[in-house]
């Protein structure tokens, strides 16, 4: 049973990736969407009001995809949200750091609306067990 | 992705006009990073902008965008990861592929459907990624690179976030939907001129009435606040001059290498705002003017060294407001222009008489390089000088109502200046009658006004002129040219208005002289599209249309109607 009510935060620093990010994402069913253009607005806003996903691009400025990451897991509060990473490429080194640092799970650049819905059903039925 | 057509072509409208802003951006950290082969900052940022248009491309499904700028990327990783380090070549190499970056990125936007051929690029990049395209002699110390300096952004990255992050305050929106807010206030800047004069009749005729000064009163503060919205909707279509600029630094370094020279390009004033049409308008002219400086202006650095001067040559751009006019100017510390090589040139092209030429102060044979046709080059070469140009950057420059003028000293060098009008859609015009009909003439083309009586008007060699103060002119009847009447209305005083064209000077025959208006112009629509002489309509005070002149479009009939 998946919750489509659910309020999801897509955080890329171009507005046309969050634009096409938000319509895939209401293409499968999710329309309560917010935006951020890169982890520091992100993190502001995920502790001005609960978000219960975020899907972060990895390459920003300021404040990268990882440290938001990082961020999220180190915040009481916050280290419970889901984070679905987006990169450009499946560079091991990347999905390696990206795991440790405790991300749920990635998706690579383009995707299918199916791939993206794919992967959110994945991490909603693991997260409930986690 | 299925998203629906007009949903698709807003998201690939968005795409190009980001991806736009972030090319133009490359082109400028291009150049910061030829200077500073070594800042890894500059060098994640570049890299971020290419990554995010290869990512925000494979979406919407234009492969050979992505193709492009996979390749792109692999070399900026390379670098950014200090495994090569920056030269020429591979800048070469870089700057083409985001040159054909551009160019598929228009391909898009024009729909046009056009498969490039990207072969040289991605075979160019190829190679520098292979090592390939090592530098004989690496100029840039920038393989020195210390590896504790890789780590340095890195770490640096968490000191700027913690600062308070300003939000950018600003949207995008439709040009469209801005021009026809800018079109209302038109509008109502034509009600208001109405409500003015009909105000003024009212207050003649009935000058005790409260209620007529109660109504002054409302039109007085509809005044002050329509023409504060009129100043606020055309800063609405203000736009730096940057946006221009910025492609400059990348273009000089381009040609500094093809003609090998050194050239350090100095901009100032790039912050100054102009009119979005302005804006776009002076994009070819400046284009011109600094190909001309880099091409011909400039010495070789063993020329300039022999002559003394400083082996890298200046070519400064800058801009700044003076009243209702942007100056822009483009100077160089070259050669300079030989106002005797001109005259000579043009007595060669018998443009003028040796005579002429003998009279012509050095200001006035600068600007014989604006006539048609006119080029100094004795060679033609790839970069300027085929003979087309100063001409045309003239006519551009007129066209917005803007002026230019050329000052130049041997061996020091040549600036050229525009004046440019702050916008183009309300205009100060000087309202004419003749035959009983009204028109306008934009008053950044005149001059003076004279009162003559007819006999004052002398005929020479079958044209009609006339004389003052030891100048003479050439006379145009208003009434003969727009109606084609010769038998203007007999009265003792005529006007002559006295019409100026960047050099060129003439008169306007008119019957009445009326005022000066703040007009906006409306374009005749298709159907009276490209009538000679006429720029388009206006409605006026008394609520009547007017027609407003093009003066340059009479010039040019003028022209034709005396050498033809």
């Amino acid at each position: 049973m998946l919750d489509q009510n659910m309020k999801i935060l897509v955080v890329d620093d171009f507005s046309t990736m969050r634009r096409i990010i938000k319509n895939i994402l209401r293409e499968i069913g999710y329309s309560n969407v917010d935006e951020a253009d890169d982890g520091t607005t992100a993190l502001e806003k995920l502790k001005g009001s609960k978000f219960d996903f975020v899907v972060t691009d990895w390459n920003m400025p300021n404040m990268p995809g990882i440290e938001l990451l990082k961020a999220i897991r180190q915040d009481p509060s916050l280290k419970e949200t889901p984070v679905l990473m987006v990169t450009a490429e499946a560079a091991k080194e990347n999905v390696v750091t990206a795991v440790q640092a405790g991300v749920n799970n990635y998706i690579v650049k383009p995707f299918t609306a199916a791939a993206l819905k794919e992967r959110i059903d994945l991490i909603l039925g693991k997260a409930a067990v986690n | 992705m299925s998203f629906p057509i007009d949903e698709m072509d807003d998201i690939i409208n968005d795409f190009l006009a980001e991806s736009g802003e972030a090319l133009e951006q490359l082109d400028q950290k291009f150049i910061e990073l030829e200077k500073n082969p070594g800042d890894l900052t500059l060098l994640n940022d570049i890299f971020r902008s290419v990554h995010t248009i290869k990512g925000a491309a494979g979406f919407l499904g234009f492969q050979q965008t992505v193709d492009v700028t996979h390749v792109t990327e692999d070399v900026l990783n390379k670098l950014r990861k200090s495994e090569m380090a920056v030269n020429p070549v591979i800048m070469d190499a870089i700057l083409q592929s985001v040159d054909m970056i551009k160019v598929l990125l228009r391909n898009i936007k024009e729909k046009n459907n056009r498969v490039e051929d990207t072969s040289h690029v991605v075979a160019a990049l190829a190679n520098v990624l292979n090592g390939s395209a090592e530098m004989p002699a690496p100029q840039a110390p920038s393989a020195e690179l210390k590896p504790q300096e890789q780590e340095a952004p890195r770490q640096a990255k968490p000191d700027e976030t913690a600062g308070v992050k300003e939000k950018e305050q600003s949207i995008r929106v439709d040009i469209d939907r801005l021009d026809s807010v800018l079109n209302l206030a038109g509008e109502l800047v034509l009600s208001r001129n109405r409500l003015m004069r009909l105000g003024s009749k009212l207050t003649e005729s009935n000058s005790e009435s409260e209620l007529s000064s109660h109504l002054n009163e409302a039109i007085s503060q509809l005044d002050l606040v329509t023409s504060d919205l009129q100043l606020a909707v055309m800063k609405m279509r203000m736009q730096p001059i940057a946006k221009v600029f910025n492609k400059f630094p990348r273009m000089v370094r381009d040609l500094a290498r093809q003609t090998q020279k050194e050239i350090e390009l100095a901009i100032s004033g790039e912050e100054t705002e102009l009119d979005k049409t302005v804006i776009e308008e002076i994009g070819d002219p400046l284009v011109h003017l600094i190909r001309n400086s880099v091409d011909h202006g400039m010495e070789t650095p063993e020329e300039r060294v022999a002559k003394g001067k400083p082996r890298c040559g200046t070519v400064s751009l800058s801009a700044y407001q003076e009243g209702r006019h942007i100056i822009v100017s483009v100077a160089d510390d070259g050669k300079g222009i030989d106002p005797n090589a001109i005259k000579k040139s043009a007595m060669e092209k018998g443009l003028i008489s040796a005579d002429e030429a003998e009279k012509m102060s050095n200001k006035e044979a600068f600007n014989l390089i604006f006539i048609p046709g006119f080029s100094t080059a004795k060679e033609v070469s790839s970069i300027s000088g085929r003979g087309v140009g100063m001409d045309v950057v003239k006519t551009n420059i007129t066209k917005i109502n803007g002026s230019i003028s050329i000052d130049s000293e041997i061996g020091k060098g040549t600036k050229i200046i525009f004046s440019l009008p702050l916008t183009l859609a309300i205009i100060q015009a000087l309202t004419v009658e003749t035959g009983g009909e009204i028109y306008g003439i934009p008053l950044a083309t005149v001059i003076e006004n004279i009162r003559v009586t007819p006999s004052e008007i002398k005929t020479i060699d079958g044209k009609e002129v006339i004389s003052m103060r030891d100048h003479v002119y050439p006379v145009m009847r208003l009434g003969q040219l727009v109606s084609g009447c010769t038998n203007d209305t007999e009265s003792e005083w005529k006007y002559i208005v006295i019409i100026g064209i960047g050099e060129k000077k003439f008169g306007l025959l008119v019957d009445r002289l009326h005022g000066q208006e703040e007009i906006v112009m409306k374009s005749m629509g298709e159907y009276l599209k490209g009538t000679v002489g006429i720029a388009g309509a206006c409605i006026n005070g008394d609520g009547n249309v007017i027609l407003v002149l093009d003066m340059s479009g009479l010039l040019e009939s003028l022209n034709k109607l005396c050498y033809c």
